[in-house]
């Protein structure tokens, strides 16, 4: 397709880049049980979890305070 | 009232509900606390307790101010005597509730130290439940949440095209 593109237009440096195609929108989606999520884990997961002493914060950095 | 104020309510409603229900079932394992929503007065409190403090490290009233989308979720988590103990956003994506930003009370001596990442993930899984969402994302930062995330919490590494990484749970 590239060679194609050339040949018609001329063009000497086309990369067709595989853009992600956007996920798509749950337009009417529906409730489901509200189980949470303590309640899916192994009782070694809830007890490492509520062992767990460590650091917390995440997040875009952009958002960061000027130091 | 109109189509957009109704669904307003309802992600109200969901807020309220998935708050309520993290509350009600990590109580018995943790120190008092509470969860509100970024309210007024959780601005004062920011303000008053954590801003100024060198370990404070989002700038959290513009991240409230560009992450407003009607159905995003905002979690302040407090102690006893109105301590602020944490701030989190997670904002709906596809089929998907991605927590983009959480901190916890940048002083040392929080009782929640922790178990902050917890009861966060309890309230956005509670919530994409309600929202029906199917799987929640997170970003770690640093290779100590990574091992937190995959091995106790039991998220997977997702790479999508274009180098785009994540960690995702299905709830």
């Amino acid at each position: 397709m590239v060679e194609l593109a050339k040949k018609f237009f001329g063009w000497t440096n086309i990369r067709l880049i595989d853009k992600p195609l956007p996920e798509p929108e749950p337009v009417n989606a529906q409730p489901r049980p509200m189980n949470g999520f303590f309640a899916g884990l192994s009782a070694e997961q809830k007890k490492q979890a509520l062992a767990y002493r460590g650091d917390e914060s995440h997040g875009d950095k952009s958002f960061c305070h000027a130091k | 009232m109109s189509i957009l104020a109704r669904a307003k309510a309802r992600f109200e409603n969901d807020r309220h509900v998935a708050r309520a229900q993290a509350v009600k079932i990590l109580q018995p394992h943790l120190p008092e606390f509470n969860l509100s929503g970024w309210s007024g007065r959780a601005r004062e409190a920011y303000r008053d307790q954590w801003l100024g403090d060198p370990k404070c490290n989002w700038d959290w009233e513009e991240i409230f101010r560009r992450h407003n989308d009607p159905d995003r979720l905002d979690i302040a988590i407090w102690g006893a005597n109105e301590r602020l103990c944490g701030l989190a956003v997670g904002c709906t994506t596809g089929q998907a509730l991605e927590i983009r930003f959480l901190e916890g009370d940048p002083r040392p001596d929080c009782p929640l130290k922790g178990r902050r990442i917890l009861i966060v993930l309890e309230s956005a899984a509670t919530y994409a439940q309600a929202r029906g969402r199917l799987e929640l994302r997170v970003r770690p930062k640093n290779e100590r949440l990574e091992d937190l995330y995959r091995q106790t919490y039991g998220f997977v590494l997702e790479t999508r095209s274009g180098g785009d990484r994540y960690y995702r749970k299905g709830v």
